[in-house]
């Protein structure tokens, strides 16, 4: 019924290359696709959909500036969008909806006649929260680069410490001590609080002044005034108690 | 260590309590019963093993050939006696029965006594025969002593008690002084002993723990009992008691602990007994010695009990009750039945050891099995954490190995080849020349990355070529936005450097610098080296790095990696001030 409709297409790709791959397979749909612009970063890409409006938009995810999720969440207008990304096809299922669709590199012939047939059912307009909350979904599932290493400073040099060698962090004062599987310890200068923050999937804050690495725990046992002593899988088996006031913390992610 | 040196210290306050209040108590006692001699003689003879006395009248029969005077002095003995007894009489028989025969014979050998008493089943004396030679010089009061003595030392007999001891002289002494004189004392002996109230006392002694004496010894109980369960303490903290299993080693091991924590009870309480001078303390210390081969002994032969009667009901079975019951059970009453055994085989035969050692032993067997299942039940309960700790980690453990199988993968980055095979279909159809260079330079990174020789080291030009490809498929897919610059003296380039290990760093470069910047992006690789080390620097104008904890493997993997070369010799090192760089340093020597 709407087959005749124009879509007025934007892409957005920081690589030359790919911009033109993207323009010579859509030149093949001229009675689908009109393309009224290209953009080479994320910056130009959320002027270009806010001044021209366009109804259909190509994005690529990473690109300098703004990312393509960044893009989407800052602009005005919303357009259907189809990503375009090299990421794994598995990672962007979540994008397979109504609003959505997704192409992985490199493009092929084949995938991008299906997304233009597919351009139908995919509705504009459509309900711009719910696109913000498909990515917020997929920002939090997806967890942030995994946090492997701290840099220790010593002297001139600087240590990688894996983090999984670490058995617990200390905080005296204002230095915060790491504590290595091997009994070493390190100074670093960053809080507690903000490790907590960073770390927060892997290490379990047990005390005011002590984070431990989860998959370090060797046992748990109760003690009185509800609090518990837990054994560190470390070469000295560091006894640690916990405070009073996580208690409630530690039972619910220990499952205990 | 905190929580235990805190018990360490409360337990030692506890006791310094303790002993306070039980040296006050001490003290009291002996300001309110002190001077009277005979008063603390009566306690003595109360607490140790009761001495013997008649139990009937006592038929006195005087024969041989006593004088007038001899007759008198007798006379005038059993109307004192009579005066002093109020339980039982003293006749005196001329013939017929008698239970007291008094012998004088007028002989010319000075004092000579012949002394037979017999005793009725241990309980009482039931018939003494004196034989007194007294030389006929000898005048009224020398008889009267001689006499005196001798009747009087015949209505007790001591056994094992004190009293003898405690008077020099006394005519209760076990060997008899010779010659021997009665004194006061000794007819105050003989009036508590046949007096109705002994008998009283007698009794409530064996019910009641109103003496002084009793009190203290409770409390001695009680700090021996501390004194144990210290002990017991200690050694669970060692974790001796961290095992719960139905084998006979652990229950071996754990028994002789207990049995160690119950002799350590009987020598704090033997200790404390010698200070404060218990009945005969000879006889006391033989008495805890046998009782503490005794207590091995029940302890040994319980252990077994236990062991052989709890496998036999609980065996594999996992029910908690049970589990709990049988040991509470069995703990408490298989020694407590062994003791009470041992206890009356004691206070029926004849022996040296004070059956009241052992007794004092037997309470101890309930709070035994009450501990027991506690502790069982603290463990059962802990032992299910550790069994679902456990399930985690073997899940952590698990998902470590896969994160470091993806850390191996991802060295050659996939993004990197899908994006520049996107770029290479792209310029197919328009550029040929571009297409067929950038195949070859994808074609020829590949082949120094994969590196099929598995080579561990290669020059720095063959590194910076297989840079220099890399950057030229990167150049592509992002146009003329990056600049690449290398600074290296040319004598540097035959030098040796782990392969592929500068080429990893310039990756992330503008992965995470470059890539992220809209202006013009530059990266730039300075080498340099002086006599102590070769330095690597790459220098890039995007985004800092980040402050705190790092993602990813890159630096990581580098760092670890000429560690492993080179040990503490080499370094990385990255910085944001004033320009954003990463440094390897590399020994010199090596190169």
């Amino acid at each position: 019924m709407n087959s005749s409709i124009l879509y007025r297409t934007l892409i957005a790709d920081d690589e030359q290359p790919a911009r033109d791959r993207l323009r010579k397979l859509l030149s093949e749909y001229p009675d689908k696709i009109e393309l009224i612009g290209e953009a080479q970063n994320g910056i130009e890409c959320l002027e270009m959909i806010n001044h021209l409006k366009p109804d259909l938009l190509f994005l690529d995810i990473q690109m300098p500036g703004l990312n393509g999720f960044e893009v989407l969440q800052r602009s005005v207008h919303s357009p259907i969008v189809i990503f375009c990304t090299a990421f794994d096809e598995f990672a962007l299922k979540a994008f397979e909806t109504n609003s959505i669709d997704y192409i992985v590199k490199p493009i092929k012939t084949e995938r991008i006649r299906m997304s233009i047939e597919k351009l139908i059912t995919l509705k504009q307009n459509s309900d711009k929260n719910a696109l913000l909350q498909i990515i917020d979904n997929y920002l939090i599932q997806t967890p942030k680069k995994e946090i492997t290493t701290i840099p220790v400073k010593l002297g001139d040099r600087m240590l990688m410490v894996r983090i999984e060698d670490i058995i617990y962090f200390s905080a005296e004062d204002k230095y915060v001590t790491i504590h290595n599987k091997d009994g070493k310890a390190y100074l670093y200068d960053l809080p507690l609080k903000s490790l907590e923050e960073k770390l927060e999937e892997k290490f379990l804050r047990i005390h005011r002044s002590l984070l431990i690495n989860v998959s370090r725990i060797k046992e748990i046992d109760k003690h009185f005034g509800s609090r518990f002593i837990i054994k560190m899988d470390d070469a000295g088996q560091t006894k640690l108690t916990s405070g009073r006031n996580y208690y409630e913390q530690i039972k619910e992610i220990m499952e205990i | 260590m905190k929580h235990k040196s805190i018990l360490m210290k409360n337990t030692i306050s506890l006791l310094l309590l303790i002993s306070i209040i039980t040296s006050s108590f001490g003290n009291i006692s002996a300001s309110e019963y002190e001077p009277q001699l005979t008063d603390q003689l009566k306690s003595k003879i109360l607490d140790g093993i009761p001495p013997l006395k008649y139990g009937e009248n006592i038929l006195l029969k005087l024969t041989g050939n006593p004088t007038k005077v001899d007759s008198l002095i007798i006379k005038e003995l059993v109307d004192t006696l009579n005066v002093l007894m109020d339980q039982w009489h003293v006749y005196l028989v001329k013939d017929g029965l008698s239970n007291l025969s008094v012998e004088i014979k007028n002989k010319n050998q000075g004092i000579n006594t012949d002394f037979i008493q017999q005793r009725d089943n241990w309980v009482r004396i039931s018939q003494t025969s004196v034989v007194l030679n007294i030389s006929p010089e000898t005048d009224y009061s020398g008889r009267k002593q001689i006499i005196y003595s001798h009747v009087l030392r015949s209505l007790v007999n001591p056994r094992n008690n004190p009293i003898g001891k405690m008077i020099f002289g006394s005519v209760f002494a076990e060997s008899s002084p010779n010659p021997i004189t009665y004194q006061p004392i000794d007819y105050e002996i003989i009036k508590f002993l046949y007096s109705e109230d002994y008998s009283r006392k007698l009794e409530k002694k064996s019910n009641t723990s109103e003496n002084t004496v009793y009190k203290l010894r409770f409390f001695i109980d009680l700090i021996a009992m501390l004194g144990a369960m210290i002990f017991l303490i200690l050694i669970s903290q060692k974790g001796m008691f961290k095992k719960h299993q139905y084998r006979f080693k652990s229950y071996f091991i754990q028994g002789i602990f207990v049995i160690c924590a119950t002799i350590i009870y009987l020598i704090i309480r033997a200790m404390f007994s010698f200070y404060y001078s218990y009945p005969n303390s000879d006889d006391l210390l033989i008495s805890y010695f046998r009782i503490i081969v005794v207590i091995f002994g029940v302890g040994v032969v319980s252990i077994v009990t236990i062991f052989l009667i709890e496998r036999m009901i609980i065996k594999e079975n996992k029910n908690f009750i049970l589990d709990l019951i049988v040991p509470l059970l069995t703990t408490m009453f298989i020694p407590f039945i062994f003791l009470l055994i041992i206890n009356q085989i004691y206070r029926v035969l004849p022996s040296n050891i004070n059956y009241q050692i052992v007794a004092s032993v037997i309470p101890f067997t309930p709070l035994l099995g009450i501990a027991r299942a506690f502790s069982i039940l603290i463990k059962k309960s802990s032992e299910t954490i550790i069994r679902k700790k456990d399930l985690e980690l073997a899940k952590l453990s698990e998902l470590h190995k896969q994160s470091e199988l993806q850390s191996l993968r991802a060295r050659i980055n996939p993004h990197f080849l899908y994006n520049a095979l996107n770029s290479i279909a792209s310029l197919a159809t328009t550029d040929a020349p571009k297409t067929e260079k950038m195949a070859l330079a994808l074609s020829d990174f590949f082949k120094y990355a994969i590196n099929r020789e598995q080579k561990q080291f290669n020059t720095i030009s063959e590194e910076l070529n297989a840079i220099r490809t890399y950057f030229e498929i990167e150049k592509v897919r992002f146009g003329d936005r990056f600049r690449f610059e290398i600074e290296c003296n040319p004598e540097l380039l035959e030098l040796q450097i782990p392969q592929l290990l500068i080429q990893p760093l310039v990756e992330n470069a503008i992965k995470h610098g470059l890539s992220q910047i809209t202006g013009n992006g530059l990266i730039k690789i300075v080498i340099t080296k002086d006599e102590k080390k070769l330095s690597i620097k790459i220098y890039d104008n995007g985004p800092g790095f980040p402050d705190g904890p790092l993602p990813g493997y890159g630096i990581r993997n580098t760092q670890e990696r000429i560690a492993l070369l080179y040990g503490q010799k080499a370094s990385i090192n990255f910085t944001n001030n004033p320009e954003k760089f990463i440094e390897l340093s590399l020994p010199n020597a090596v190169i």
